[in-house]
């Protein structure tokens, strides 16, 4: 794989837009299923306890430069627990992205291709995913810091156009469905900052290690104000956005935008833009699929992407219907990317900061005793 | 090796995609009958009876637009849900049903009084239907209701719907109610729902069957003060002010007799078939239909 450096500036937009394809999804539906009108507090909440763990986690990747988390497990653990990183990590961002095809998808059938078969919609995904993966990371770069702002734009459009109709006592109770769901359990939906798990792995690619902590921690306050202003817009404008179909729930909110008689239905335009963010989403992900998979095999780069563009289609088919697809996000998706990102990955930093400490001491006592 | 096998795999893959899942269908235009309004009544042999206005496109567009000749058809449909009712009218009528243009739900009061949370929650989770589509509760039936929703000096039904419910912006009679505003204050805790109360009146007619204005006219003396409290936005705040309807639509509908003859709040009606000797009927917007929950208020 071609380790180009890559400015600031382009791999923060890519980190935004992998964070913020979540927020086309049903990312607010699910944080607010979970704490009800005490959603923005908690949101506010887990967001400093994920600012902290980010923190620490910069602090580790300092001792580390030029070095994602995979050749630090291998660094920390050998070279079998390095390659078994590699596979769960192509397993977690493979199954990821293929559900987030199939969510689009069927949100796009439902919507506008009623008669159109969703496998021609599916593939349409995957064929754009693997020819943005022969192009290279450096075109995707390109492509995320266009289509960012426009993405950026469009969200504050919705928000601005539908804040005439907030209701701001649809916040009320302020602590939802009690202090305990907000502040406890509620600490569960920190998994809404799981999709900075992608930023340690463009470490490598950025021309000062050192601006890492910048690139984290803008990325995490924008995609943050973002997620607020759409739970905030959801919150205030549509009371029960949960008893409503599993279609996106941005979405929802596009389709009260209306100025007057003329700008009516401007939803498809959203839709338009969501797709261009969702084809940057994937192709990002696949990109580190590829890489996470080079670092355990030498295979061909062409043959990799048709190979896990196979597997993705598959992966795209095995939901049977969209109550599938509703247990994966709200479920499984939320659990796993918690126990991976904020366990497993938090556990492989510290003890590998651990060891080199140790064996920093270590060097350090044996020059002190020469 | 691998790499032919693998990409012969993918390949084989999307040939076989595109053709076994028949993607080459196509709609145009055309191919759907729209609905520019929909009517649900008590049905007579199954819960529902929902009427369909269904634009004719070619009344629509014609330059002379004949008053006799409507631009719309009305079907009507007995069936347990508005879904198995869409289901069913797409059975027999030669179009797809579009709801992207329907521009007023009808409700009539019997329904209403049962509850609409029903009928709303499934318009709401329709892609089709705007959520800025207006809400009427009709005190007569629903199907009358758009049978008489004809204006002289407007052709085409759909715009008339539309400018009928915005009048709201230069008189106080009703509010432009859509159904996005009934769904948020149906699931909302702290306040009640409301809709637009429409009714048909018949003017000279020796058994005036929808006699609201006639009795309205004769409460108006005594209730002279409740048309403010009518077009509240805040229901719960007055709910039990509002629960009397009849008072509210008594300032409202006398009010509106004078105004009806210049034809601003309600279309002048005339049905296609309709005779010298026959009473005209008329549609008129009479005030706000208010909710406890989602039953109508008494």
């Amino acid at each position: 794989m071609n380790n180009s450096k890559i400015g600031n500036i382009q791999i923060t937009a890519m980190i935004i837009t992998v964070m913020i394809s979540h927020i086309i999804l049903n990312m607010p539906t699910h944080l607010i299923a979970t704490s009800g009108s005490a959603t923005i507090l908690n949101l506010i909440y887990v967001f400093i306890i994920a600012l902290a763990i980010f923190y620490f986690a910069c602090k580790i990747f300092e001792m580390f430069p030029g070095k994602d988390i995979i050749d630090i497990c291998g660094f920390a653990f050998g070279n079998t627990c390095k390659n078994i990183l590699s596979i769960a990590v192509c397993v977690y961002f493979l199954t990821i992205s293929g559900f987030v095809i199939r969510t689009f998808a069927e949100s796009l059938t439902i919507i506008y291709f009623e008669n159109i078969d969703i496998k021609i919609v599916i593939m349409t995904f995957v064929i754009i995913t693997a020819i943005m993966n022969i192009l290279g990371l450096k075109s995707i770069s390109r492509v995320s810091l266009i289509t960012l702002p426009i993405i950026l734009i469009a969200f504050i459009f919705i928000f601005i156009s539908s804040s005439s109709n907030f209701v701001p006592q649809r916040a009320l109770p302020p602590l939802g469905y009690g202090a305990y769901n907000t502040f406890v359990s509620g600490i569960s939906n920190i998994f809404a900052f799981a999709s900075i798990f992608i930023a340690p792995f463009l470490l490598p690619y950025i021309k000062n290690p050192k601006d890492f902590k910048k690139i984290g921690f803008s990325s995490l306050l924008i995609y943050f104000v973002y997620l607020l202003l759409g739970i905030i817009a959801l919150l205030f404008l549509i009371p029960s956005i949960t008893s409503i179909s599993n279609t996106l729930s941005i979405y929802i909110l596009s389709r009260r935008v209306n100025f007057g008689n003329f700008i009516q239905r401007i939803d498809s335009l959203f839709i338009l833009i969501w797709v261009m963010s969702i084809f940057n989403y994937l192709a990002i992900t696949m990109h580190f699929t590829l890489e996470s998979f080079n670092k355990i095999s030498k295979v061909d780069k062409k043959t990799a992407i048709s190979f896990f563009s196979i597997i993705l289609f598959i992966i795209c088919l095995l939901p049977q219907n969209i109550a599938d697809i509703s247990f994966f996000e709200s479920t499984i998706y939320k659990y796993v990317s918690i126990i991976f990102v904020f366990f497993i990955s938090m556990f492989i930093l510290v003890y590998a900061y651990f060891k080199k400490k140790k064996q920093k001491k270590g060097v350090s006592d044996a020059e002190q005793d020469y | 090796m691998l790499n032919k096998i693998i990409n012969i795999l993918f390949i084989i893959i999307i040939i076989s995609t595109f053709l076994l899942s028949g993607y080459h269908t196509k709609q145009d235009i055309n191919d759907f009958a729209y609905v520019v309004a929909i009517g649900v009544d008590k049905g007579d042999t199954d819960d529902l009876k929902i009427s369909f206005q269904l634009a004719i496109p070619s009344q629509n567009s014609s330059e002379e637009g004949s008053s006799s000749d409507s631009d719309t058809v009305i079907d009507t449909i007995e069936s347990p849900s508005i879904e198995s009712g869409l289901s069913l009218a797409n059975g027999y009528i030669s179009k797809k049903l579009n709801l992207s243009h329907c521009k007023v739900v009808v409700i009539s009061e019997k329904i209403a009084s049962l509850g609409i949370s029903d009928i709303i929650y499934t318009l709401i989770n329709n892609v089709e239907l705007r959520p800025d589509c207006n809400v009427v509760i009709s005190r007569s039936d629903a199907g009358e209701f758009l049978n008489k929703s004809k204006s002289e000096i407007e052709n085409i039904t759909a715009k008339y719907y539309e400018i009928v419910a915005t009048s709201s912006k230069y008189t106080g009679f009703t509010s432009d109610v859509k159904i996005s505003d009934v769904f948020d204050r149906i699931s909302d805790t702290f306040g009640e729902a409301y809709a637009i109360l429409g009714a048909v009146s018949s003017q000279g007619a020796v058994e005036d069957s929808s006699s609201y204005s006639s009795q309205s006219s004769s409460s108006s003396n005594s209730n002279g003060g409740n048309s403010d409290t009518g077009s509240s936005q805040n229901g719960s705040d007055s709910s039990s002010q509002n629960s009397d309807t009849s008072s509210n639509t008594s300032q409202n509908s006398t009010s509106s007799k004078p105004s009806a003859d210049t034809d601003t709040i309600a279309g002048e009606t005339s049905s296609g078939n309709s005779s010298s000797n026959e009473p005209s009927s008329k549609i008129d917007v009479v005030g706000l239909a208010v909710f406890r929950g989602d039953t109508l208020a008494r």
